[in-house]
């Protein structure tokens, strides 16, 4: 995912979409086309009920699309088994949720951790790859805290830290600022843009339009369409 | 479309040790729910021990109470008199109708040449008529109820008769047949007898015996320690022989222990070389088979029991588990986007509810062990702890767990990771 390798696709939707069967059917998402090349710092954009929940659910392999092809790092997801899929989600892309979905009775250090419970990774180095990551993210005087003594900007840090700390191709925030006040949202959306000088690929779902207006690109959802509202220089 | 084969992609894993820990970690994050939960289980495993050592140690202790008294006492019963009641049809023929003794005049020296017995007699109820046993010949009735039997020394030396005031009826008074009669404490309270220095006198149907002793416990043959006894020589002339209606002349044999069953089968024939259908010996129980029944009858009563303690210890370990695994539903949509496979999910509570069940179940078998050996301690018995029961019982526990968890961990498997994202 670093600077060298920026020109490859990372994710490459052809006429993936999803529809639920209802009754009524519901065509969630419309077949679309996107892609999105290593070091791409992309905001997916949308009214409430536009469809990007759908989107994101399919982009981190939580759901399976009823139609078209999704490829993550040249994988055809759509055709995996279960445990191929987890195995992307464990390795090849890292979650940021809304709600920051930490562990209120372990550490800054344990919760992330955590990301390094399930895709093999030696036991004896995980402590040292979570200290790495969270200073990455500025929170090295924060590494034994428990969430309830942070504040939000710091817990949705310490969750970038957990999503960056297995080195995933894609990092994946869904309404990242969304819990946030101000302030937080600067310090976080700051960082994912630090993230993004450092190579990282990153996806940011929001339907707030300052939020989106930090990307380097901007796809917008409507109404289960996927619209491409402008490439800025890339 | 054909699967698309990607062997680069390496399946997620959770390692036992890892599985392990995360289960810890998740149990007792609530310490407070963990103790509450594991009580079902502690309860029903401590019951299940308490109660299987408790019991083996009680019926140690009964059979050890049943073979002193029971496994060494024999009596032999005088038959021919209770047919010969039988075939007349009436309790009462009169004094002189009534069946001769079976049991030879010198029945008690014959049976004490027989190996094993400590010591042995003829005794009856001595049928006495209305008038029965009174403190004076014209006054109230006040031994009414009271009985009077017939004992030689042997029989009395064979019940265990303790003699608290005076002397006890010796071989000189059944040979001379003097009219001496000593007293349960009972018997002299009713009658009025407290001081034998005057050297009191009770009335036999109107025949004054010389109350020449007091005793108070019987061991054998209990219900003597409520009346009166008499020299046998003295019965059978004052009061004719012993009425089979009432009781059949018997004769009761003290045995050593193990003895019991040898000198029941021989007493017969020692007694009655030319008849010895005319008795009947009565061996007591066997003591093992006993001892098994009294225990293998509680012991199926509270095994029940602790079955339903530990069935309530399931039903709360699987009700926790689903309660927390409800409430943990965005931990598990967490966990299933960080990689996790739903079995990894399903183990994971799996593991949190077995955790449970052992270490209730660990600390019900301590608990019960600290009962048994308490409550033996408290009544000076020996504890009784069979291995056999203790050793296996947290393994008890560690399956109350597992069975209890198999749903929970189903339905945590089973959440849609979504729907769990969303909560």
């Amino acid at each position: 995912m670093m600077y060298g390798e920026q020109r490859r696709a990372v994710l490459q939707l052809v006429g993936l979409g999803r529809t639920f069967p209802g009754p009524p059917p519901i065509e969630a998402l419309h077949p679309s086309d996107l892609t999105v090349h290593g070091g791409e710092y992309l905001a997916i954009t949308g009214p409430s009920g536009s469809g990007k929940s759908t989107l994101l659910h399919l982009l981190g392999l939580l759901d399976r699309p009823t139609a078209g092809q999704y490829l993550l790092d040249g994988n055809d997801t759509a055709h995996l088994r279960e445990r191929e899929r987890s195995s992307l989600r464990a390795n090849n892309i890292g979650f940021v949720f809304q709600s920051f979905h930490l562990m209120p009775h372990r550490s800054a250090a344990e919760n992330v951790e955590l990301a390094m419970l399930y895709n093999r990774s030696p036991r004896g180095s995980r402590r040292a790859a979570a200290e790495d990551a969270l200073r990455q993210v500025g929170l090295a005087h924060r590494i034994d805290a428990r969430p309830n003594t942070m504040s939000g900007g710091e817990r949705q840090r310490v969750a970038v830290a957990r999503a960056l700390v297995n080195r995933p191709s894609l990092l994946l925030c869904d309404e990242p600022t969304g819990n946030l006040d101000s302030a937080n949202s600067h310090s976080v959306m700051e960082q994912l843009g630090k993230l993004h000088a450092e190579g990282y690929t990153i996806i940011v779902i929001t339907h707030d339009p300052g939020v989106a207006a930090l990307a380097q690109r901007v796809v917008e959802i409507r109404d289960g369409y996927l619209i491409e509202a402008g490439a800025l220089g890339f | 479309m054909s699967r698309r084969q990607s062997p680069r992609l390496p399946s997620t894993r959770l390692g036992i040790r890892d599985a392990f820990r995360e289960a810890l970690v998740g149990g007792l994050q609530r310490p407070g729910r963990a103790i509450l939960t594991m009580l079902g289980t502690i309860l029903g495993v401590g019951a299940f021990v308490a109660v299987l050592g408790l019991t083996s140690t009680a019926s140690g202790q009964v059979s050890k109470q049943f073979t002193v008294l029971q496994a060494t006492t024999v009596s032999v019963v005088d038959r021919a008199a209770a047919d010969s009641l039988n075939q007349a049809g009436s309790a009462d023929n009169g004094t002189l109708s009534r069946p001769p003794i079976s049991f030879p005049p010198d029945a008690d020296e014959r049976i004490q040449r027989l190996n094993g017995v400590e010591a042995a007699g003829v005794w009856w109820t001595v049928p006495l008529g209305d008038a029965g046993i009174r403190s004076s010949r014209t006054g109230y009735p006040d031994g009414e109820g009271l009985k009077v039997y017939a004992a030689t020394p042997g029989a009395i030396a064979a019940m265990e008769v303790t003699v608290t005031a005076g002397v006890g009826l010796d071989t000189f008074m059944e040979k001379s047949g003097q009219r001496a009669v000593i007293l349960s404490n009972a018997a002299a309270t009713r009658l009025g007898v407290r001081n034998l220095q005057m050297q009191p006198a009770v009335f036999l149907n109107d025949l004054p015996y010389t109350v020449i002793g007091l005793y108070s416990d019987v061991r054998r043959n209990s219900e003597v320690s409520l009346g009166a006894l008499i020299p046998t020589a003295s019965a059978v002339r004052d009061f004719g022989n012993p009425d089979p209606g009432q009781m059949p002349a018997t004769m009761v044999i003290s045995t050593r222990v193990g003895a019991a069953q040898l000198v029941a089968s021989q007493a017969p024939l020692a007694l009655r070389p030319d008849h010895p259908d005319t008795l009947v010996a009565v061996a007591p129980p066997d003591p093992h088979s006993l001892r098994d029944s009294v225990s293998g009858d509680l012991t199926g009563l509270f095994v029940a029991l602790a079955a339903v303690s530990l069935t309530i210890g399931a039903v709360g370990i699987a009700n926790t588990t689903l309660v927390s695994v409800l409430e943990r539903v965005g931990e598990i949509g967490l966990r299933r986007s960080l990689g996790a496979r739903p079995r990894h999910i399903a183990a994971q509570f799996l593991i949190e509810s077995l955790v449970t069940g052992t270490i209730g179940g660990l600390v019900g078998t301590s608990l019960g062990v600290i009962v048994v050996i308490a409550v033996a301690a408290s009544r000076h018995w020996t504890a009784i702890i069979d291995p056999a029961i203790t050793l296996p019982a947290p393994v008890l526990g560690s399956l109350v767990g597992l069975l209890a968890g198999l749903y929970p961990a189903l339905r945590a498997a089973n959440i849609n990771p979504i729907a769990a994202l969303r909560s």
